[in-house]
């Protein structure tokens, strides 16, 4: 179906193994990596599997095009090369940094950190004393993770068990929402490990002589004081994404999470796409602690479905080459990274999820987008007028086809209802509405205006919900200069799952409009 | 290419997932779900944004549920369960009894034959998805049953979603004091429920603070083990958790109803290792995930084995696979995820994980204005 190649980016065995996936599915697959060294881990590769085909000592520099077809840009040595792929999958790297700052600990014989005990093997390195007491500490400083829990548990129980030493396990709240960490904790436990949790107090560390610490602290549950003086502490990490895979997504155009991992804190996301179709995202810089199948497999599926779905269906938004002044205001604000740059800028059709936004923020109206044009709107704002303006008031509510649309049907089905007359006008983001819209529902009949978008953080067009905001704002500004009342128009946020609160903002609003319907009675007579 | 069938045991989030991952790849599915309503537990929980989205998922239901009630690929099968041996041989081979009536509001494609009618049919694979089951705090001495006021934690998404808040059973009133109490029925060695439950953490906080912006004033305590990390900035969330309630250190080890209605929990104070009686207006049990009760007669009817804990594995015969909480404690994310993750694997099983022409897409996302007429 596609002769373009997937491309990978990374060196990860979680890269690995989906290129082999893609491989197996007849696809061609390229894997580019910034390191020279660039070979699959033990067990992939084997004769018979597909080739996959590899650009090493590579970093991308630019990206363009859309699912189906991206242009993208390597440079490595002092050369760069071109190729062009039919979708993109990051699976770069993590990278580990121990909390040696919080604590004030430095790195030495006597302070590891959890990754330099994995080296070591868990056993003290053949030239030094062995380990008689090791403290380890584990989410003091920030709060854990139940992969590097597990790991200071295992650690600790190894110790305790091979290498005769005292474990005790100072933690915050101890992580165990993981297969089998319960249980792990319970075995360290019954073999002797100690386990010291703080919820009010925070250890105190002295470094003495030789780099050795001490540790002083107030058990929480007894209120006695201890001090240990261990031969070894082991200080434990925080995960985060690699540099490169930060750089990769700055470069691709993608949405990050507050601790910088490559995917936007979103459910619509969820498991492994990001804001731009064609661009999937999983394993270790994705999230924290994936598991590693579960990511391959998803990310092929993603690729999959952007392969046999990518220009299908519905018409994308069109810039008019004649009124476009090229402010580039549709190219930044383009949550899908649909809008490429050429002499003018340009939708990529593929790419475009017809969210509305560009068109509605085009200071010249140079974008259209078959089927939301202003004259379809209009059409269906006017087509839910009451032939006989009845005793309710007629509410025209333009809703998210992802939140508050689903909601309403739900509302409807459970036999919910209303005292008003109303009109909901679907639209597959309220962010793509422009004011003048918003306010030509008065001319068509309406007593009042919702706005039903999703709640922040749950857009899937990102800020749609705050343009939204925005743009009902100003139309209020309006309806209040006008005199007809910024009270007739309001924005309520609504999850699929709320058809009660659909119902419950639509009666409340009906109620709101029934008596500013009887003030303004009262006013005149 | 042969036509390929896929039997769904199992018609919660992560069913309806595997099913509506299945069906674009030309693959025709039996959903079975034993009761009359899809969506599982997960339909269940409330939408718990306050300011902004928590992000825990349960808003994603509605859709996956319209995906799979919409594909005419899928059949879905209510009010019915798997009886006998579903014999892994050439295919899997199985009848389907339908116990219950039909819902009152059923999918589209929900099959309609009478109770009772058997329905027999083949599958090239199964997929296990039959979630997980509630632990019963009948069984702690929190008189849940017996006081109005202490409820379960699903009874409390109950109240958040049909009525927006919490309430005092015994009066409807808003309590002015309200405890949760975490782990009750996970992590605890005395009835061999060696896990965390790994969703209650998550759920409890962001009621917590769901309660909180609807009534600033009411009070609130939990009291917990260890607090979970949950969602990707859960360090500020905690933090924000710290500052608006109490958290306690201890688990009550019961709970005694007061003669005004209130509940009167005891426990074990940090520090002072005194015993403290308090009262509350209402109290929350957090409780757990446990295997579902035929969990082992079904897997061993599909030869899969079970964990330790008597959850299910993820795969054993060829062609068998199980996704979601039957395999242990999962949110609704990871839930989602897993169930991917299992129609990925049942895709490669049939040689089917190609690129694959989809069903044409419906047109165009904008409905024509639907007119809903006043039925208030």
């Amino acid at each position: 179906m596609t002769a373009q190649p997937i491309c990978v980016f990374g060196n990860t065995a979680c890269a690995w193994d989906i290129a082999a996936r893609l491989g197996q599915a007849g696809l061609a697959v390229t894997l580019a990596a910034p390191g020279e060294a660039c070979a699959p881990p033990a067990g992939l590769g084997q004769p018979g599997a597909p080739p996959i085909q590899t650009l090493p000592g590579v970093r991308l520099d630019a990206c363009r095009g859309g699912p189906g077809h991206f242009d993208l840009l390597f440079s490595g040595g002092n050369t760069t090369q071109r190729i062009t792929a039919a979708a993109l999958v990051v699976a770069e790297a993590d990278e580990r940094r121990p909390n040696f700052a919080p604590y004030q600990l430095e790195r030495g014989p006597a302070v590891l950190a959890l990754s330099d005990l994995h080296q070591l093997g868990c056993r003290p390195p053949a030239s030094g004393a062995a380990w008689q007491q090791v403290v380890f500490l584990s989410g003091l400083a920030t709060e854990s993770q139940p992969l590097i829990a597990g790991e200071v548990m295992a650690a600790a129980l190894a110790l305790q068990t091979r290498a005769g030493a005292q474990c005790a396990v100072l933690t915050g709240n101890l992580k165990v929402a993981a297969e089998g960490l319960e249980a792990l904790a319970r075995e360290a436990r019954a073999a002797g490990v100690l386990f010291f949790k703080f919820a009010n107090t925070v250890p105190a560390f002295h470094t003495g002589e030789g780099g050795r610490v001490r540790v002083r602290f107030v058990d929480d549950p007894t209120g006695e004081e201890f001090t240990l003086a261990p031969d070894l502490v082991v200080v434990d990490e925080t995960v985060r994404p690699s540099g490169e895979a930060v750089a990769l997504g700055r470069i691709l155009g993608l949405e990050s999470d507050p601790a910088g991992f490559v995917q936007a804190e979103n459910v619509h996301r969820l498991p492994t796409s990001t804001n731009r179709r064609g661009v999937v995202v999983a394993g270790p810089a994705r999230a924290f602690g994936p598991d590693p199948a579960v990511e391959a497999s998803n990310a092929v599926l993603d690729v999959l479905e952007s392969l046999s779905t990518g220009a299908a269906g519905r018409p994308a938004a069109e810039i008019e080459p004649g009124r476009c002044i090229r402010c580039l205001t549709c190219f930044r604000l383009c949550p899908y990274g649909a809008v490429a740059l050429d002499e003018r800028p340009r939708v990529v059709p593929a790419a475009c999820e017809r969210c509305g936004i560009c068109a509605a923020e085009c200071p010249r109206e140079a974008i259209r987008i078959p089927g939301l044009e202003r004259r379809d709107l209009h059409a269906l704002i006017a087509s839910g007028r009451p032939a006989d303006p009845g005793s309710v008031p007629h509410i025209v509510a333009f809703a998210c086809a992802r939140s508050a649309g689903p909601a309403a049907r739900a509302a409807v089905d459970a036999g919910r209802g209303w005292d008003a007359s109303l009109n909901l006008v679907e639209v597959p983001c309220a962010g793509g509405l422009p004011a003048e819209v918003i306010l030509s529902a008065f001319g068509r009949g309406a007593d009042g205006v919702l706005v039903l978008t999703c709640h922040e953080d749950n857009c899937h067009s990102r800020h749609g919900n705050r343009l939204a905001q925005q743009r009902v704002d100003q139309a209020g500004a309006f309806l209040d200069r006008a005199g007809i009342g910024s009270g007739r128009l309001a924005l309520k946020t609504l999850a699929a799952n709320m058809p009660t609160e659909l119902s419950a903002i639509v009666t409340e609003f009906s109620q709101t409009l029934t008596g500013l319907r009887r003030e303004a009675k009262t006013t005149r007579t | 290419m042969t036509e390929h069938r896929v039997l769904i045991i199992g018609g919660g989030i992560g069913g309806l997932t595997a099913a509506r991952t299945l069906a674009p790849f030309g693959v025709r599915v039996d959903l079975i779900e034993r009761s009359p309503f899809l969506g599982g537990h997960a339909a269940r929980l409330s939408c718990k944004a306050t300011d902004r989205c928590v992000k825990c998922g349960a808003c994603l239901v509605p859709e996956a549920l319209a995906a799979a009630a919409s594909d005419p690929r899928i059949t879905i099968h209510l009010g019915s369960r798997v009886v006998g041996a579903c014999t892994p041989s050439q295919r899997f081979s199985f009848t389907i009894h339908r116990h219950a009536a039909q819902a009152a509001s059923t999918p589209g494609s929900a099959r309609t034959d009478p109770p009772g009618t058997p329905v027999a049919g083949e599958a090239d694979a199964v997929v296990l998805t039959t979630g997980f089951k509630v632990f019963d705090p009948r069984d702690k001495a929190y008189g849940h049953g017996i006081f109005p006021n202490v409820i379960t934690n699903l009874e409390l998404e109950d109240m958040l979603r049909t009525g927006g808040a919490a309430v005092k059973p015994s009066d409807g009133a808003s309590p002015r004091r309200a405890a949760f109490i975490q782990c009750v029925g996970s992590r605890d060695a005395k009835i061999g429920h060696l896990w965390c439950s790994a969703f209650c953490c998550g759920a409890a906080l962001r009621a917590a603070r769901k309660i909180k912006a609807g009534r600033p004033d009411t009070d609130i305590t939990v009291f917990y083990i260890d607090i979970q990390t949950f969602g990707r900035d859960f360090d500020s969330f905690h933090r924000q958790c710290r500052r608006e309630m109490r958290f306690v250190r201890a688990i009550p080890g019961d709970a005694f109803q007061a003669a005004d209605g209130r509940i009167r929990l005891a426990y074990i104070e940090d520090g002072s290792r005194r015993s403290v009686e308090e009262l509350f207006d209402l109290v929350v049990l957090s409780t757990g995930m446990q295997p579902p009760d035929d969990v082992k007669a079904t897997a061993s009817g599909l030869g899969l084995p079970l964990t330790p804990f008597g959850f299910a594995a993820s795969a054993a015969e060829p062609g068998v696979f199980a996704a979601g909480a039957v395999r242990g404690p999962m949110t609704i994310a990871d839930t989602i995820a897993d169930a991917r993750h299992a129609a990925g694997r049942v895709l490669e099983f049939l040689g089917r994980h190609g690129p694959h022409r989809p069903a044409p897409a419906a047109e165009g996302l904008l409905s024509r204005g639907t007119i809903i007429p006043r039925c208030g």
